[in-house]
């Protein structure tokens, strides 16, 4: 074998050996990249879910279809003194109409 | 246009727990989850009630009391409701003030609150000057801190914390986050309550008065934070026989007459409203209307009430 045949292996050992680490490398950074991927999606999937308030043990099994906006109420500084005589008022203007009312509460000290 | 909602069937329940009565009302199109709701918001309220006690010798708040060492390791909702109660005393300028549970005993609230009380207006015919209560000067509060990560409180081992209605509120709140997905809901721990749902309901609010139960205000709210303080329904002659109740003016340890029978605040969260409330009774007549920044109502020694109405996001 001349010198030039002896180069020209040696060439091409050295880029077989180069095209290996790079298989190597890319290998081994699919897998960490996807192995980071899959954690940090699981971390944000459970962060969403306890953030929004939706604790599974309370959670509904499914959820309904009734969309609705409401707005908040106008109000209006009143102040009114004596046990007769109280006027304050909070108006409510909503988009939305009920077919029904919700009970009300009592506030009151414990 | 408008749309029509067909509004659930409420799902409630009302029970004794923290010493008074919480009640816990879940509405949505799927009666059986609503059920459910509403059994485990039941079941939640009566574990705090036996952790954050401070008449059960093994609560989790007893322990911490009883702690000798500077931190003590506790629950995350121990330790949620002691910087709760520390904001509020910041925010507050140390008028709502956690380490009164010394003072309160002192004062004859050692156990157990049994029966009818005082009436109020006896009590106040034999209270003595009315004023203002103020902080405390060593402000006990401040030594006060939790450690998210370590997941402990620090203080000085002595002081001693009664979270009280603070605890409450952030209760209702906890329990809010948890039914915010339902159509609509209500969670009111004895005094502390929070509305919400879905479906942004409005729902009437009406405020007892202190002296005869009878309605002296109607709110119209559609979700956050109402809390009712008042001196009203746990009153008691002390062992000098003065009227004494639960509501303590910091600076002096002693029940405060301040001419102010009851407060009701609206706030964003329960928590918020707690903390007003209390404050806004403590400052007395003159100031409690600038306290209550969400609006809500002051009832008088007189009978004679204020009715504040104000913006609050998300209500």
């Amino acid at each position: 074998m001349n010198d030039r045949d002896s180069e020209a292996a040696r060439a091409r050992g050295q880029a077989m050996r180069s095209a290996r680490l790079k298989r190597a490398s890319m290998i081994r950074r699919r897998i960490v990249g996807g192995a980071v991927a899959l954690f940090v999606a699981a971390w944000l999937l459970i962060a969403v879910v306890l953030v929004s308030g939706h604790d599974p043990a309370l959670a509904k099994r499914s959820s309904a279809t009734t969309v609705a906006s409401s707005s908040s109420p106008s109000t209006t500084t009143t102040t009114s003194s004596g046990s007769d005589t109280t006027s304050a008022t909070s108006s409510q203007s909503s988009g939305n109409s009920s077919s029904g009312s919700v009970s009300s509460v009592t506030t009151s000290q414990s | 246009m408008s749309a029509t909602i067909d509004i659930p069937v409420e799902q409630r329940d009302e029970f004794a727990c923290f010493g008074s009565r919480c009640t816990v009302i879940v509405a949505d199109a799927r009666v059986t989850d609503a059920e459910v709701a509403v059994a485990q918001a039941r079941r939640r309220l009566l574990e705090w009630h036996g952790q954050f006690s401070r008449f059960e010798t093994q609560s989790e708040l007893t322990r911490l009391n009883e702690a000798p060492q500077e931190a003590v390791a506790v629950s995350p909702m121990m330790r949620r409701v002691v910087q709760a109660a520390v904001d509020a005393a910041g925010a507050t300028g140390g008028l709502v003030d956690p380490t009164l549970a010394g003072e309160i005993e002192r004062a004859g609230y050692a156990s157990h609150f049994d029966g009818d009380g005082l009436p109020l207006a006896v009590a106040l015919a034999l209270a003595g000057d009315r004023a203002p209560g103020r902080p405390a000067a060593g402000a006990r509060w401040r030594s006060i801190r939790t450690d998210r990560r370590t997941g402990s409180v620090m203080r000085p081992p002595g002081v001693r914390i009664d979270a009280g209605g603070i605890a409450k509120g952030v209760f209702a709140d906890e329990l809010a986050a948890l039914l915010a997905g339902y159509d609509a809901f209500v969670v009111d721990c004895g005094g502390d309550m929070r509305l919400g749902g879905r479906l942004g309901l409005a729902r009437e609010v009406h405020v007892a008065s202190p002296f005869d139960d009878s309605t002296l205000h109607t709110f119209v709210l559609a979700g956050g934070g109402v809390a009712t303080s008042g001196i009203g329904r746990r009153s008691w002659l002390d062992s000098d026989g003065r009227p004494a109740h639960h509501l303590l003016d910091p600076s002096s340890g002693r029940p405060a007459f301040t001419g102010i029978v009851q407060v009701t605040a609206l706030a964003p969260t329960a928590t918020e409203a707690e903390a007003l409330s209390k404050a806004a009774l403590l400052s007395g007549p003159e100031r409690a209307d600038q306290v209550l920044v969400h609006g809500g109502a002051i009832v008088l020694d007189d009978g004679n009430f204020i009715v504040l109405e104000r913006d609050v996001a998300g209500r």
